[in-house]
């Protein structure tokens, strides 16, 4: 059985409420899967693979690591050979500790910083390393193209991320996998009616430069301004919770915007179904699924046609596009979704067709699980005792 | 208090030295040279490009990330220094920690907090920012010398994010000997904040870098733009509130409209990337250069070989940049924010736009640029009215009658 093991910043992630089903859809398809988390969460429900804590500071007891000792020392030694003084070397072997014992197939990393961060352990563990690029990892060109080289292999979620991998030169294979969401839980509710009095427009994801969040609040301000009964809700947390807080204070609508962390999966489900619209105010790529949590609800989706939107959204068909960074097209766009009820109601119907069309749980477990296999399977072919590495330097 | 004593003034900050907050090291320097003893006291070390070599009496408070027993084992010392020589504070102290805290945890984490500000003997201890006076909240409960200085983002923005620093920031201004205001909005908000009047909040606006006001006065030189642009500038700390995504928009309107001009923004800050990614998706490239932090002489260079000083700011109280623009005789076109337009008149020295609407800006913009006399006549208004109300001269009488009003006499 090919293991594979998922090396993440945080698990589980709440900005990523899709990432344990797709990654157990892969286990159930034959695929041994375990978490290297830099932080570990509380689930909200059982996870039906191993997740490892990594980093300074989280050791597996005792115990555990004396299991794999043997294997450890020999990577351990690896380090104290290769560290370019003593003290280094000290630190690496500590910092890595708690994988040094593990073996596995292939290491996927969750993103080009989480690789750059631990970038030892594809050769210390012998395994192959295969990168998701994110959007937020374009913020830092140069962590980006040293992740690149590191990898053997590429993943990128949209074809925008692929014509940024080719931009930044990479020449390892790449392949698309769209995100996935589990369509079968987020669904709109059995015969559910479009909801009266306010409208009720959503965001949820990370309050970060590239969702832009200032601009959404800016264009709720100027749909009050046309005398609209709004209210917007902010799922999410981040570096710009401030911005958002302070948009509205200054335009005068604190009391319809309402800024809560993120929701549990249940409550942010409902929280969609609830609502006449979601807004994506996106500036650049920022990896969030949120527009597609809310098509696969039925809720139509008002977007910027920043980074991979326009892929997520067909523009007239399930949601509608406006210019980045232009709170009066957002408004505008809002405003037409908004009052044409007929318009709204279809855009939903055909935003649920198509997110369960394109972009299912299952869909994507399917995708993985045949990237993984390809990857493990070329580095059984390289031989007995022997990894495909590629690009170690 | 004896005439002849020098008054002793501790000043607390985050980090020292710091890229912002150059008006504060304007200040202390100003009163250093006029005699009052300055002890800067600091939470950690920073980085700045400026020159802060005249500020010898610097020291760095405790960490307070240290383990709990080496906390304990500063602590104890430095309390029974503060019991053995001044027990009335002592006593003051413990009661005000009983009272204001819950658990053993957060008494000993306050009062490691406070003990160092309480050992230091001054005439007054000035809170640089709203933030460190919310931090330190109880000393202005145990000692009457403190001074609160309410300088924007700690007024404006901050009380959004939490309930507790909104409850400790109250608790300080209410108690504090004297809380400086650096423009009238920002007094508002604060007596917003507290929900009532603030009998002791003075409005003591920030001074200019007297370098900048020095020499022949710059408004009178001919600017003569470069190859029939016209060149921006805008300095300060790279930050979603100076609304500097906004004026990208602006600028390539601007250039859509036909009308050539460079814009170079001096500073650095966490919004780097989110402005290069702007640069880059908007095709300024060419036009916007982001040049990084300069020092004081770094950024008069900058701001003497520009034609419009261009802040086209979301959040601010009164703008150190916008000031030191007008005083190197530039006109401004600024974001209507918080108390820019105390320092800037609308139509006289500059134009004032709504905040993040990059529209009105490149309507600005356009305006100034295509008229080379009006941005004369404004930079020179510009400069006499800095020269009016903005000197360390200004500053410095304040800021002695605000030592008197708390007792530290000059």
């Amino acid at each position: 059985m090919t293991r594979v093991a998922f090396v993440t910043e945080r698990f589980p992630d709440p900005a990523r409420p899709g990432q344990v089903d797709w990654l157990a859809a892969v286990q159930a398809r034959g695929i041994g899967v375990e978490v290297f988390a830099e932080q570990v969460g509380e689930p909200d429900r059982p996870i039906p693979f191993a997740v490892r804590a990594l980093g300074r500071g989280r050791t597996w007891g005792a115990r555990e690591n004396a299991v794999g000792l043997g294997r450890a020392w020999a990577r351990a030694h690896y380090l104290l050979r290769e560290a370019p003084s003593p003290k280094q070397a000290v630190r690496a072997i500590a910092r890595y500790l708690p994988a040094l014992r593990h073996s596995v197939d292939l290491l996927h990393f969750d993103s080009a910083h989480v690789l750059a961060r631990w970038r030892l352990l594809p050769k210390l563990l012998e395994a192959p390393a295969l990168v998701t690029l994110r959007g937020a990892d374009l913020a830092d060109e140069d962590v980006c193209r040293s992740a690149l080289c590191a990898a053997d292999h590429v993943l990128v979620a949209s074809r925008h991320l692929l014509a940024e991998a080719q931009r930044l030169g990479c020449a390892k294979p790449i392949s698309v996998v769209p995100e996935g969401v589990g369509t079968d839980f987020f669904c709109p509710a059995a015969g559910s009616e479009p909801p009266s009095g306010a409208y009720r427009l959503i965001s949820c994801g990370e309050l970060t430069w590239q969702t832009g969040p200032e601009f959404a609040v800016q264009a709720v301000a100027l749909l009050v301004k046309r005398g609209l009964n709004v209210e917007y809700c902010v799922a999410g947390d981040g570096d710009m919770r401030e911005a958002v807080l302070y948009t509205a204070a200054e335009l005068g609508i604190l009391n319809r915007v309402r800024v809560c962390s993120y929701l549990a999966a249940e409550v942010l489900r409902d929280s969609l179904r609830q609502c006449n619209a979601y807004v994506a105010a996106n500036v650049a790529e920022d990896d969030g699924v949120g527009p597609l949590l809310a098509q696969a609800c039925g809720v139509p989706v008002v977007c910027t046609d920043a980074g991979a939107l326009p892929e997520m959204v067909e523009d007239g068909v399930t949601g509608l596009l406006a210019k980045r960074r232009d709170a009066w097209d957002l408004a505008e766009k809002l405003a037409a979704v908004l009052g044409n009820p007929g318009q709204l109601t279809a855009m939903g119907l055909r935003a649920r067709w198509r997110a369960r069309a394109l972009f299912s749980t299952s869909q994507r477990a399917e995708r993985m699980a045949s990237v993984y296999g390809a990857l493990s399977s070329a580095r059984v072919a390289v031989g007995a005792g022997q990894t495909a590495r590629i690009g170690y330097g | 208090m004896p005439a002849s004593h020098r008054a002793r003034l501790m000043v607390v900050v985050g980090a020292f030295p710091s890229l912002s907050e150059t008006f504060l090291y304007t200040m202390l320097k100003d009163l250093q040279c006029s005699g009052v003893q300055v002890l800067v006291r600091a939470r950690h070390r920073g980085t700045s490009p400026h020159q802060t070599a005249w500020c010898r009496n610097v020291r760095y408070l405790p960490s307070e990330e240290l383990a709990l027993p080496l906390r304990m084992a500063i602590l104890l010392p430095v309390a029974a220094w503060v019991m053995l020589r001044r027990p009335a504070t002592f006593v003051r102290a413990v009661r005000v920690l009983r009272r204001h805290t819950c658990g053993l945890r957060e008494l000993v984490d306050q009062a490691y907090l406070i003990a160092p500000l309480l050992v230091a003997s001054a005439d007054a201890v000035y809170f640089a920012m709203g933030n460190m006076a919310a931090k330190y909240a109880l000393y202005t409960m145990i000692r009457p010398n403190a001074i609160v200085a309410l300088i924007g983002s700690d007024a404006h923005t901050h009380p959004l994010l939490s309930d507790t620093y909104r409850e400790r920031l109250k608790l300080a201004l209410l108690n504090a000997a004297a809380v400086r205001c650096v423009c009238e909005d920002t007094k508002r908000r604060a007596e917003r904040l507290v929900g009532g009047s603030l009998p002791n909040a003075v409005v003591v606006p920030i001074a200019v870098d007297a370098a900048h006001l020095s020499g022949p006065d710059p408004s009178r030189v001919v600017r003569r733009p470069a190859q029939g642009e016209v060149r921006l500038v805008s300095t300060g700390r790279l930050h979603w509130c100076k609304g500097l995504e906004h004026g990208m928009m602006a600028l390539r309107e601007l250039l859509n409209r036909g009308v050539a001009c460079r814009w170079r923004i001096v500073g650095e800050g966490p919004y780097r990337a989110a402005l290069e990614c702007a640069v880059r998706d908007l095709g300024l490239g060419d036009v916007v250069s982001l040049v990084g932090a300069r020092d004081a002489a770094g950024i008069r260079e900058e701001l003497l070989s520009a034609d419009i000083m261009f802040h086209p700011t979301v959040a601010d109280a009164i703008s150190n940049s916008v000031l030191e623009g007008m005083a190197l005789g530039l006109p401004v076109v600024a974001g209507d924010a918080g108390g820019i337009r105390e320092g800037v008149r609308h139509g006289e020295t500059g134009l004032l736009i709504p905040p993040r609407d990059w529209r009105a800006m490149a309507d600005a913009l356009e305006v100034l640029a295509r008229n080379p006399d009006l941005r004369a006549r404004m930079g020179a208004a510009g400069r006499e009215a800095v020269l009016c109300r903005f000197t360390p001269r200004h500053q410095d009488k304040a800021i002695a009658a605000l030592l008197a009003m708390v007792g530290g006499t000059r």
